[in-house]
């Protein structure tokens, strides 16, 4: 029987029930399977992925209280653990589930349904193995972010094999959704829709709609899908985010709702209902669905300080400062190391004192804010600098809010709806100051600096230009054009110099910091391709 | 939001399931570890095997109860997708590999391997695998899987080589309520869930069916699925 073996291959079985753990040990040990670990809940799960490399992850759906599957599958996915050479595959006991989970962001490589016997799990195992070595190079480019390149891969593979790449269309109009090119993307679709009317196209369809802003297009293809397959939950999803697009947050917050139903466990969709539920000034629901984030995303990567915050917003809205008080010290205990969520937390205290009519500790604390903010090791992110500045206009201090101001400013210099809202806060203050004049002089600084900057590059002093970004850097590390033209400088010294370590974490560190940004799209994936050029040639030079 | 006591009927009957289909896992991989021991006597393997049978039996039982409950209750749709049938079918065959060689019967597929069509893979092999467990106790030493695309749609063929299905089965007409008509126990619920399944399947409208005839090997039982 032993053709086939799992010898050498690491293994984890994350199963709550011991019997379980044991029946799918004793399936695997005709393999030769030795090296087999075995967890009985998600949190576990989670510290044992941290901690090694799996060949195998076998993991069961439902894990009795706290995480489930595809918390722990997600979670180890957002902390990049989960290396694209792992084979993670999901055990449910109804084959109904995977409807609710399948349209997910985070998949697993395959479901398997319980019962199911050594014959079937090695079959399985072995397909998917089979499937990633022959698919290496796609699942290479999709971890570099390659997106052009996995696409180019998607279309050799579907050529050369048709009749079993229904995956891989998915796949591939994703990735063309994801590079925003849309025309090809609705052409695949439209192609599928004309065969047979499958709910993925449709949902495809209604993402390029939302994309291009035709929402009312894209609400009508998201509501066809719910009609005829109401647990189709990412049709909810994004039905909610098209209704709050439409200037309608009370539908929107129905859709949300409907969606939990089938799938309560998700992080982000409570989030989102507790957002729209604020929208709606329907705080009761906001402080269950805050409630319900928190509890969910215990332990995770997912959790934020910002959740505690917010429910305490929603309990003074429901006359419950002294709960909302007790939210706000749970940041102090859980985010102890976060400068910023306790920065966040004491703002949040202030506004129940305030409530309270405590003035005088009110004020204390206003001090406690400003020495917080004088001591902080890294920028103040952009919201909790505008809430900061606020708080410091209402309470007289003004050159603290300048300063804040400044800083904001220097690492956002180009983003002009930022801007606006920082006229907008001192408007509101009713404070006599303007801040115009400042925001133009720090941003005539910063564009001073990217250009000369980009001339010693073009005259080929590159270690100048690197000394001249790396200062500016260090006072504003967050800034997109310095952090774009950097990488640029990086790159083009490992290009004449050759590669190091040192030099390759630089210029990924900068390119990482751009990777979300519209606006430097095309700059960033052409010097990210020309990055892992680099670093693959680097790495084999070791090896 | 929905009735609290919904929300909490549903977050039992989830877990009961998740409880009761380790249970079953556990008898039937018990069932197989034993089935592979030599030293038992010819008795004894019977009873092994039959442990095994019923409890697939009861397995794609179980399935169907709760696809039908949750059909009935709005909580199910079908999963429609493009899926290659060969690989569909050559899944069933593996699920019921043990059972097969226990019973000295051959198992073959007749299906184009490219052969890709739009169904709810989960549902239509639970019912391939209610129609395979029912022949295994009715074939003498063949089934056969087919599936060729026709003008219709798609057309899943389960045949063996036994008696064929007794004429009360055949007499009944189609288009009668299935399944509570047939008295024959467990075999009416498969048929019931099949022509249900089988009927969610909808293209514009035309709509799937299930079709019972004894056109098998030799006048065996031959049960054919049509997915429009």
């Amino acid at each position: 029987m032993a053709l086939w073996s799992l010898k050498g291959k690491s293994i984890l079985v994350i199963d709550d029930f011991a019997e379980m753990r044991s029946n799918l040990r004793n399936m695997l040990l005709p393999f030769d399977a030795i090296d087999i670990s075995t967890a009985s809940n998600g949190d576990d799960a989670i510290e044992f992925i941290s901690r090694n490399i799996y060949d195998i992850i076998l993991c069961d759906y439902n894990l009795g209280e706290g995480k489930d599957g595809q918390q722990v599958l997600e979670e180890a996915k957002l902390r990049g653990q989960l290396p694209y050479s792992t084979v993670f595959l999901m055990v449910t006991a109804e084959s109904t589930t995977f409807m609710v989970m399948g349209a997910l962001e985070h998949q697993p490589d395959d479901y398997l349904t319980k019962p199911f016997n050594a014959n079937i799990l090695q079959k399985r195992l072995k397909k998917v193995l089979d499937k990633k070595s022959h698919l290496k190079k796609l699942t290479v480019a999709l971890q570099e972010d390659n997106k052009s390149l996995a696409i180019e891969l998607c279309d050799q593979e579907i050529s050369t094999n048709p009749g079993r790449c229904n995956e891989l269309v998915k796949l591939k109009t994703e990735l063309l959704i994801n590079e925003q090119r849309y025309d090809e993307a609705r052409e695949i679709c439209n192609t599928i829709i004309a065969e047979r009317n499958l709910p993925w196209a449709t949902l495809c369809n209604a993402k390029i709609y939302y994309f291009q802003q035709e929402y009312e297009a894209a609400k009508k293809n998201l509501e066809e899908i719910i009609a005829e397959n109401h647990n189709y939950v990412s049709a909810y999803d994004w039905l909610a985010k098209t209704l709050l697009k439409l200037g309608n947050p009370v539908t929107a917050q129905k859709t949300i709702e409907e969606a939990i139903e089938y799938s309560p466990k998700s992080v982000t969709r409570q989030r989102m209902l507790a957002e729209t539920a604020e929208t709606n000034q329907d705080f009761i629901t906001a402080e269950t669905a805050r409630r319900r984030t928190i509890r969910t995303a215990k332990n995770s990567i997912l959790s934020d300080p910002n959740d505690f915050t917010k429910l305490a917003d929603a309990q003074i809205k429901n006359d419950n400062p002294k709960e909302a008080l007790k939210s706000i010290e749970r940041v102090k205990h859980q985010f102890k190391h976060d400068e910023q969520a306790q920065i966040s937390a004491t703002l949040s205290k202030s506004k129940v004192l305030k409530v309270m009519k405590r003035e005088k500790e009110n004020e204390a604390l206003i001090d406690e804010v400003t020495v917080m903010v004088k001591n902080i090791s890294t920028p103040l992110k952009n919201n909790l600098a505008l809430e900061v500045t606020e708080c410091f206009l209402a309470h007289d201090k003004a050159d603290e809010a300048q300063n804040i101001v400044e800083q904001l400013v220097s690492n956002n210099h180009d983003n002009q709806e930022l801007l606006d809202q920082v006229s907008q806060v001192y408007k509101n203050s009713g404070s006599e100051l303007d801040p115009t004049a400042m925001v133009n002089s720090v941003r005539k600084e910063i564009r001073g600096i990217n250009n000369k900057g980009v001339k010693l590059l073009e005259a080929g002093n590159i270690d100048e230009a690197i000394e001249l970004f790396d200062q500016a850097l260090a006072k504003t590390p967050d800034n997109q054009a310095l952090n774009i033209n950097s990488a640029q400088a990086y790159i083009m010294k490992i290009k004449s110099s050759g590669p190091s370590n040192q030099l390759l974490t630089k210029a990924r560190t900068c390119l990482e910091k751009t990777a979300n940004n519209k606006n430097l799209q095309q700059r960033y994936k052409t010097l990210n391709a020309a990055y892992w050029k680099l670093s693959k040639k680097h790495n084999s030079a070791i090896l | 939001m929905t009735d609290k006591t919904d929300i909490d009927f549903n977050t039992v009957m989830a877990s009961s399931v998740h409880d009761m289909k380790n249970s079953l896992s556990i008898i039937l991989n018990s069932a197989e570890t034993l089935s592979n021991d030599a030293s038992l006597n010819k008795a004894q393997h019977k009873a092994i095997d039959l442990l095994h049978i019923e409890g697939e039996r009861l397995n794609n039982s179980f399935i169907q109860l709760l696809a039908l409950y949750r059909i009935e209750n709005k909580q199910y749709s079908l999963n429609i997708d493009s899926h290659n049938v060969y690989d569909c079918l050559e899944e069933a065959m593996f699920e019921n590999e043990t059972l097969l060689a226990h019973h000295n019967i051959e198992l073959e597929i007749q299906s184009d391997q490219a052969l890709e069509w739009f169904f709810d893979r989960a549902m239509t092999l639970g019912i391939i695998n209610t129609i395979i467990n029912n022949a295994l106790r009715h074939a003498n030493n063949k089934i056969i899987l087919a599936a060729s695309d026709q003008q219709s749609g798609l057309i899943i063929s389960i045949l063996d080589d036994g008696p064929g299905y007794p004429d009360t089965i055949l007499n009944r007409n189609d288009t009668e309520q299935a399944g509570l008509s047939f008295n024959s126990g467990n075999t009416g619920l498969g048929l019931h869930f099949a022509k249900v399944v089988a009927e969610m399947h909808r293209k514009g409208e035309q709509y799937g069916r299930i079709e019972i005839n004894n056109n098998g090997i030799n006048g065996g039982g031959q049960f054919s699925i049509h997915l429009p």
